[in-house]
C-alpha cells in the first residue's frame, strides 16, 4: 500500500451500453481526491466498485491495504464512512432511531459526536426521514459517515442540494478530516468549485474513462487559456492546445502555459474551465 | 445481527403491531378467527414487500456498512418468525378466550397451523423475491392472487370448497397434522435462508443498477 489509502489498477466494469474503465488511481494518506465528471461518466460507479457493492470485471481495487475482495474487507469497511448520492435511509425512519441502528452496525459509533452533527446541523432528532428536505438528508448521511471515527470518507455528491454556507462549511470539515493521520477522502462531484477548494488530486471521468488524472495545483499552473484571433490560432503549436473552440470572431483554446509563445497572453484556467474544455470535442 | 432487527423493528413495528391487534381481535369473536387467519396469511406479503422496499433504497446503503448478507437477511426471516409466532400465540389466548367466556368454537388449533402455514409460506416468498426481484415478484403475486380470483367468480372454486378447506386445514386439525406443518414450516426455512443469502448476496454482482 505504501502511503495509499486507496489504490485502483487496470479496473474496469462493463454494464449495458456502458463501459468504465480502464482506471488507475491512488489516494495518498492526508489527501483529498476529487472525482469529477458527467451524469453518468462512471462516478458512482467508481466508489460502488471500490466499496465491493458492484464486482468488477478486471483490475484490483486496495483500500486501507486490503484487497477489497478479500475476506477480510468487510471489517475494513468500519473504517469507511461513505455518503452516497440519495441518503437510502427508510423512510419511516428518525435521526434517532437510525443513530441507535448504527450504534449496532458499527464498533467504532460514537453516539456523543453523531449527537453534535445532529445538533451543528440542527437535525430534528425525532422526524420521520420523508419529512426531510434533500439538504436535510444529505446531512444525515454526512453525520452517519462522521460518526464511527472513519479513516476513509467516500463522498458522492455529498454537498448537492445544499445551500452555499452549509456547503463551504461542510468541505472545510472534509478538509480537516483528510489532513488527520491516515486519513483520506474521496469527493466525487460535479460542483467543480467545490472541488478547487479543498481537493489535493483530480480525476476527471468522461465517458467511462479517466481523461485526467493530476495534483490540482499542477493542473491550474499547467493549463491556461488562450484568448486570439483565428490567425493566431493557426500558429499555436499544436501540442500545446488539447482543446479549441472557433468563434465568429475569434478562437479560445485550452493550451499548455510551457509550450507557448511568450507574446501571447494566456489567462489562468479555473478547474472548470479546464474540464469544460477537456470534455468538450474542438469546434464545439 | 441486533441492528438489523432494530431496523426491521422500526420499518415495520407498526403494521405487526396492527396486525397483531387485528388477529387477535378476530379470534376473541366467535366465527370470525376465518378473517384472522387471513390477516397472518396477507401478513407473509407484507414482509416480502418490506424486502422489495428495500431492494430501492436501504440494500444501496446497506452493502456500504459492515454487515454482512447473512445478518441482513437473517433479520428478515427472525423478525418474520417472531411476529408471526408471537401473533399466533395471542391469537391461541384469544381464541381459548371467546371459547371459554363466549361458547364459540375451538380456535386454538386454528392459530397455531395459521401460524405454521404463514411461516411456510415466507420459506417460499422470501428467496422468490430475492431471485427475480421486487418488480418481478410482485407481479407474479399479483397474477396469482387475481388467478385465484377468478377462479372463484369462475365458480371453479365454490363457497363449500373454502369452508372445506378452511374447516379441514384449520378448525379441525390434529395435534399431529399441527406438529407436522410446523416441523415442515421451520424445516422449510433453513434451504429458504440459504438461498435468499445466496441470491442476496448475487446482488452485488451487476444487479444493481
Amino acid at each position: 500500500m505504501d502511503n495509499n489509502v486507496v489504490e485502483i489498477k487496470g479496473l474496469r466494469k462493463h454494464y449495458g451500453g456502458f463501459e468504465l474503465g480502464s482506471l488507475d488511481l491512488e489516494l495518498p494518506a492526508g489527501c483529498v481526491l476529487g472525482l469529477v465528471g458527467e451524469n453518468g461518466a462512471g462516478k458512482s460507479t467508481t466508489i460502488r466498485l471500490i466499496m465491493d457493492a458492484v464486482s468488477r470485471d478486471a483490475g484490483q481495487i486496495t483500500v486501507l491495504g486490503v484487497d477489497n475482495q478479500s475476506p477480510e474487507f468487510p471489517a475494513i469497511k468500519e473504517d469507511i464512512g461513505v455518503v452516497l448520492d440519495e441518503t437510502c435511509v427508510p423512510e419511516v425512519i428518525t435521526a434517532r432511531q437510525l443513530g441507535k441502528v448504527m450504534a449496532g452496525i458499527y464498533k467504532n459509533w460514537d453516539q456523543a459526536v453523531y449527537e453534535g452533527w445532529l445538533d451543528k446541523f440542527q437535525l430534528p432528532r425525532n422526524k420521520k426521514f420523508k419529512d426531510y428536505s434533500r439538504g436535510m438528508t444529505m446531512k444525515l448521511g454526512i453525520a452517519a459517515a462522521l460518526s464511527h471515527h472513519a479513516k476513509l470518507l467516500l463522498l458522492d455528491e455529498a454537498t448537492s442540494g445544499l445551500d452555499p454556507m452549509v456547503r463551504d462549511e461542510l468541505l472545510d470539515v472534509f478538509a480537516d478530516f483528510a489532513v488527520e493521520d491516515g486519513h483520506a477522502v474521496l469527493l466525487s462531484s460535479h460542483i467543480v468549485s467545490d472541488l478547487e477548494k479543498i481537493c489535493d488530486y483530480i480525476a476527471f471521468l468522461h465517458k467511462g474513462k479517466l481523461a485526467l488524472y493530476e495534483e490540482k495545483d499542477a493542473l491550474l499552473d499547467r493549463y491556461g487559456i488562450l484568448k486570439c484571433t483565428k490567425e493566431q490560432a493557426r500558429n499555436i503549436p499544436s501540442e500545446a492546445v488539447h482543446s479549441m473552440r472557433l468563434g465568429a470572431y475569434g478562437a479560445e483554446a485550452l493550451v499548455e502555459r510551457d509550450c507557448m509563445p511568450g507574446d501571447l497572453l494566456v489567462e489562468r484556467a479555473t478547474l472548470e474551465d479546464i474540464i469544460l474544455y477537456l470534455s468538450k470535442e474542438d469546434g464545439q | 445481527m441486533t441492528a438489523m432487527l432494530r431496523k426491521e423493528l422500526y420499518v415495520v413495528g407498526k403494521q405487526t403491531r396492527m396486525m397483531l391487534v387485528c388477529v387477535a381481535g378476530f379470534f376473541l369473536v366467535p366465527h370470525f378467527c376465518f378473517m384472522g387467519i387471513i390477516y397472518l396469511l396477507a401478513f407473509s406479503a407484507g414482509l416480502t414487500y418490506s424486502a422489495a422496499y428495500d431492494e430501492r433504497r436501504w440494500d444501496r446503503f446497506a452493502a456500504m456498512l459492515p454487515v454482512s448478507p447473512w445478518k441482513i437477511v437473517g433479520s428478515k426471516y427472525l423478525f418474520y418468525m417472531a411476529a408471526v409466532c408471537g401473533t399466533g400465540a395471542v391469537a391461541a389466548v384469544s381464541g381459548w378466550v371467546q371459547t371459554k367466556l363466549l361458547g364459540g368454537p375451538d380456535t386454538t388449533a386454528a392459530a397455531a397451523m395459521a401460524a405454521a402455514l404463514a411461516i411456510g409460506i415466507n420459506a417460499v416468498f422470501l428467496p422468490t423475491l430475492y431471485r427475480l426481484g421486487a418488480a418481478r415478484f410482485q407481479a407474479i403475486l399479483s397474477i396469482a392472487l387475481a388467478g385465484a380470483a377468478l377462479l372463484a367468480i369462475g365458480g371453479l372454486i365454490t363457497g363449500s370448497d373454502i369452508i372445506g378447506i378452511y374447516s379441514g386445514l384449520f378448525i379441525d386439525a390434529s395435534r399431529r397434522e399441527l406438529l407436522l406443518a410446523a416441523a415442515l414450516a421451520a424445516a422449510g426455512n433453513i434451504p429458504s435462508f440459504y438461498l435468499s443469502v445466496r441470491f442476496y448476496a448475487n446482488r452485488r454482482y451487476g444487479i444493481y443498477n
